[in-house]
């Protein structure tokens, strides 16, 4: 069976010039001077550098060739650990380990590796830069249930809201154990949802596929029926942005207001991108699309995204919450308090990076989510009963450029438009950081 | 005004959205969802004291818009339960997206529509247009003539929507002002009497929105489907007819009165010239039918009660042999220069061996009164017409054009 | 027309799945299962689910993997390699 173990995740030549916190940091692991067993890597004539462990891998060299039989990999977290006292000191892993990552005192013989400091790495609580993180995979993993999503459906290769929704309707399945209805529309998603590429591939779970004006109502007729058969069936909408923020925002907005018991998940890739990528209510200041192109009198979208997330929380519905497609384990707890709502709208507004349509490599798409939230272009909060909290703080907030560059999208941005964007997202994480404060903003 | 009267034999003085209230009421409706629109809202207070007294026990809905609203009773309907929506001109045409999905995923909805002009310009009066400028949208319309056939045709509208053999969804097309504004007598049957007429409707079985069996409502299939399901929907529509005629007469048997079939006939014996009509304006017609009979002409009168399905067979049955035919209309079908009823009366008039002079009257635009005298003027000009061909085919009652 | 009783079909797509698309990579993904330390994250984050879990490790579908290579990008350990279909 699969571990699915703590992993040690480093942003490859990502440190910062001069920094060796996380060497430091390792060095007093132990409390007293140690042997630190990281090392840096530098590369020739470059002035990032980066930094390595050891990958705890699941065929271990170092075990093999260890003659007394001292390296195991643990079943329970994955750690591969040297008994220190069956170690002979014969140096035979040092010299097994391709990376080098076997450390060697060399006046005692002793060796040390990485062994993630029993589960809180102490080279991550050090790094300033947050290059270094620890992931538990298992945290997402114990959310998610059967896969009612065949293979070989027909959207983009490194599709952002097929991941989504293939995660989406695993954890639907495992937190309410029960046959749940989906709603969806035209978009991306009719794909999957309108079986139209190619065929039926989303077998196991009723689907009611609704106009791109009305998926809110339509759920809402479905809610009040089963209402009043005493039935309380999962009512799951996993809608684009053009339907929610455009076409359908009226219907949404009413559902919000009437306060039906529906979880509605906006899926936004910021464009209507299955026609061909035009922009939509939620398409960011400065993006290319083809009807913001750049060229002639055009310079891309020159108005900003509509806040959906925040309007829905103004509304005083039960709980909203924004979510990224990189962020998986923050989506999956959301979905979680969403779907355990009693009474009350719920709404999920999930980033979901569109290789197509933003114009960056298709094998970047968690990277490209990961830094809308590093940059903080897309801050991760929810509000249950009105009350907002910030799910994620960056450890070091990152300039937009670092997410922009991903991006041909913005490749036309010149160093005015760049800083009007910085301002979006430094004002935008604030106001979320204030409005925290208050009890309920839909009160105020 | 609301009552709160039980449910029994009781003979009221209301207008046509009271009336139809009470016919809603009387259905048992489980999912309804309607805006406020002139002339239709007197029917929603009603509807909503009915609620709140207990008369009616179901789910109401004020959406924030007709697109919604529509899309909620649909969306219920496919789950199964019995739904009712109202609305008028500009409400019906905000909810045009959902109300083209009604039909195609055969829903039994009924909804009551109170006709209004169109907007711009901004004029809160009646007319036909709103409604008989959808009649090729999907849905069976039928048409009262008084506030009784209000109440009557409400329940008449259940008993055929969810009919097993139907399954369409029906329009009950209420003269807005006319019918919804002005108090006529109402005879509101029991609650008993209601539910043995519709208790054929227990044996229809229809496909529904379930979580557990999974079902799949309205999401893709491929391309030659859709033909069948098409030509399935024309059976459907046709069987309508039929079944319509059977039900009136079920009507007519349990409540004493019945509105006579997909066509009404008045005075159609040997009248040389009929008149034919849709909605209120009948009334004022038979009026000038009596005159001129009295004059000595023999004119007749011919209601269309159904105008979708096109009762094309009773049609043809009531106008054979006649020699002119005047249709009154109170819309215009853009781009044919003539009324709607016009060009469907024409269509089935081409059938006939011996086929009468067609002629058409537009009056009632921007809500004018069609006066006795201006149908008096129509049935002249249709006698004039069956005998000289230069007599034109389109008259405008009201500008004597 | 004959008469008919239609309970009504809402008809709906013939039942595609798991069509095979590998004719849409350029590159397919190596995975170094003696690097790999079973974290999972790819598959986690494999759009196409075709990762799959077996009693020794994680293994990826070649019949219906699109290529895109998120796999190799995510890994920590760089266990994972983007290889150009021959």
């Amino acid at each position: 069976m699969v571990g699915f173990y703590n992993v040690l995740k480093i942003e490859e030549l990502a440190c910062p010039a001069g920094c060796s916190a996380c060497l430091q940091a390792c060095a007093k692991r132990q409390g007293a001077e140690a042997l630190p067993v990281i090392k840096l890597i530098q590369k020739p004539g470059a002035e990032v550098h980066g930094v390595a462990t050891c990958y705890q891998c699941s065929q271990p060299r170092c075990l093999e060739a260890c003659p007394a039989d001292a390296i195991s990999k643990s079943p329970d977290d994955g750690v591969v650990r040297i008994d220190g006292e069956a170690c002979v000191r014969c140096g035979a892993c040092v010299e097994a380990c391709a990376y080098g990552q076997i450390y060697q005192d060399q006046e005692t013989d002793q060796v040390f590796k990485c062994d993630h400091c029993g589960g809180a790495p102490q080279c991550v609580a050090a790094c300033p830069q947050g290059v270094m993180s620890f992931l538990k995979p298992s945290e997402t993993k114990k959310y998610l249930g059967k896969d009612n999503v065949s293979h070989g459906v027909y959207m983009c290769q490194g599709c952002a809201p097929e991941a989504a929704f293939r995660f989406t309707q695993r954890v639907v399945e495992k937190v309410t154990g029960q046959p749940a209805i989906y709603f969806g529309t035209s978009s991306c998603m009719a794909l999957i949802l309108m079986s139209a590429g190619p065929g039926r591939s989303f077998l196991g779970n009723s689907i009611f596929y609704a106009r791109m004006t009305n998926v809110a109502s339509s759920m809402t007729g479905v809610r009040r029926h089963f209402k009043r058969a005493g039935k309380d069936v999962p009512l799951i909408a996993f809608a684009g942005d053009g339907s929610t923020a455009d076409i359908g925002f009226q219907n949404l907005s009413g559902a919000a207001e009437r306060g039906e018991k529906i979880v509605y998940i906006c899926y936004d890739n910021q464009g209507y991108m299955n026609t061909g990528i035009q922009k939509s209510g939620a398409t960011p200041y400065g993006a290319w699309t083809t009807s913001t192109p750049v060229g002639g009198p055009y310079r891309g979208k020159t108005s900003p995204a509509k806040n959906v997330p925040l309007i829905m929380a103004f509304h005083g519905v039960s709980y909203v919450a924004t979510a990224s497609s990189a962020f998986l384990e923050d989506y999956a707890e959301k979905l979680a308090k969403a779907l355990q709502v009693k009474d009350g709208l719920s709404y999920i507004h999930l980033n979901t990076p569109c290789t197509t349509g933003w114009r960056f490599p298709m094998d970047k798409t968690v990277e490209v989510g990961r830094m809308a939230v590093e940059t903080n272009m897309f801050p991760l909060w929810e509000a249950e009963q009105g009350k907002i909290r910030l799910t994620y703080r960056p450890k070091k907030v990152k300039p937009i450029t670092e997410y922009t560059k991903l991006q041909g999208r913005f490749a036309h941005l010149k160093a005015e438009e760049l800083a009007k964007l910085q301002k979006e997202a430094d004002a935008g994480f604030s106001l979320i950081e204030r409005l925290a404060g208050l009890e309920n903003i839909s009160q105020t | 005004m609301g009552t709160e009267i039980e449910p029994k034999n009781e003979r009221l003085a209301c207008d046509g959205n009271i009336a139809v209230a009470y016919g809603v009421m009387l259905c048992r409706p489980d999912v309804m969802s309607f805006l406020p629109i002139t002339p239709q809202h007197g029917m929603l207070t009603q509807l909503y004291q009915f609620h709140c007294s207990g008369l009616i026990d179901a789910e109401i809905v004020e959406a924030e818009g007709e697109q919604s609203a529509m899309s909620i009773v649909n969306a219920a309907s496919a789950c199964g339960s019995r739904t009712f929506i109202s609305s008028s001109a500009a409400g019906l045409y905000f909810a045009w997206d959902a109300f083209k999905a009604t039909y195609s995923l055969r829903l039994p909805v009924v909804m009551v529509n109170v006709s209004r002009e169109e907007c711009p310009p901004a004029i809160v009066v009646h007319s036909q247009q709103d409604i008989v400028g959808a009649r090729d949208q999907g849905w069976i319309q039928i048409y009262p003539e008084n506030c009784q056939d209000c109440l009557d045709m409400v329940l008449m509208a259940y008993r055929l929507a969810e009919d097993k053999e139907v399954l369409l969804p029906v329009i009950v097309c209420m003269d807005g002002f006319y019918l919804s504004h002005l108090t006529e007598v109402v005879d509101v049957p029991a609650r008993a009497e209601v539910d043995r007429f519709l208790a054929p409707l227990q044996e229809t079985e229809r496909v529904k929105l379930t979580a557990d069996p999974v079902s799949i409502c309205g999401a893709g299939f491929v391309d030659q489907d859709l033909a069948q399901v098409r030509y399935e929907y024309c059976e459907a529509m046709e069987r309508a007819k039929g079944k319509f005629a059977e039900i009136d007469g079920e009507f007519a048997k349990t409540f004493g009165r019945n509105c006579g079939g997909l066509v009404q006939e008045y005075r159609t014996d040997d009248a040389e010239v009929v008149l034919v009509t849709l909605g209120t304006v009948t009334g004022t017609a038979r009026v000038a039918v009596d005159r001129k009979r009295a004059e000595g002409l023999k004119v007749g009168l011919v209601r269309v009660t159904m105008l979708r399905p096109l009762p094309r067979e009773r049609l043809r049955e009531a106008l054979q042999g006649k020699k002119a035919v005047g249709v009154i209309d109170r819309n215009i079908c853009f781009g044919c220069n003539c009324g709607g009823l016009f060009m469907d009366v024409k269509s089935v008039l081409y059938d006939l061996d011996d086929r009468p002079r067609a002629v058409n009257f537009i009056d009632g635009i921007g809500g004018l009164d069609i006066s006795v005298d201006h149908l008096e003027k129509a049935i002249d000009i249709a006698y004039r017409a069956s005998l000289d061909r230069s007599v034109p085919e389109v008259t405008w009652l009201a500008l004597e054009r | 027309m004959e008469s008919k009783t239609s309970v009504l079909p809402w008809v709906v797509a013939p039942t595609l799945a798991n069509v095979p698309l590998e004719g849409w990579r350029t590159e397919r993904p190596v995975m170094d299962h003696e690097k790999c330390c079973q974290c999972g994250l790819c598959y986690i984050y494999c759009p196409t689910g075709c990762i799959e879990e077996k009693t020794d490790g994680l293994e990826i579908s070649l019949d219906f993997c699109k290529g895109c290579g998120i796999c190799a990008c995510e890994c920590p350990n760089q266990a994972i390699a983007m290889v150009k279909e021959t």
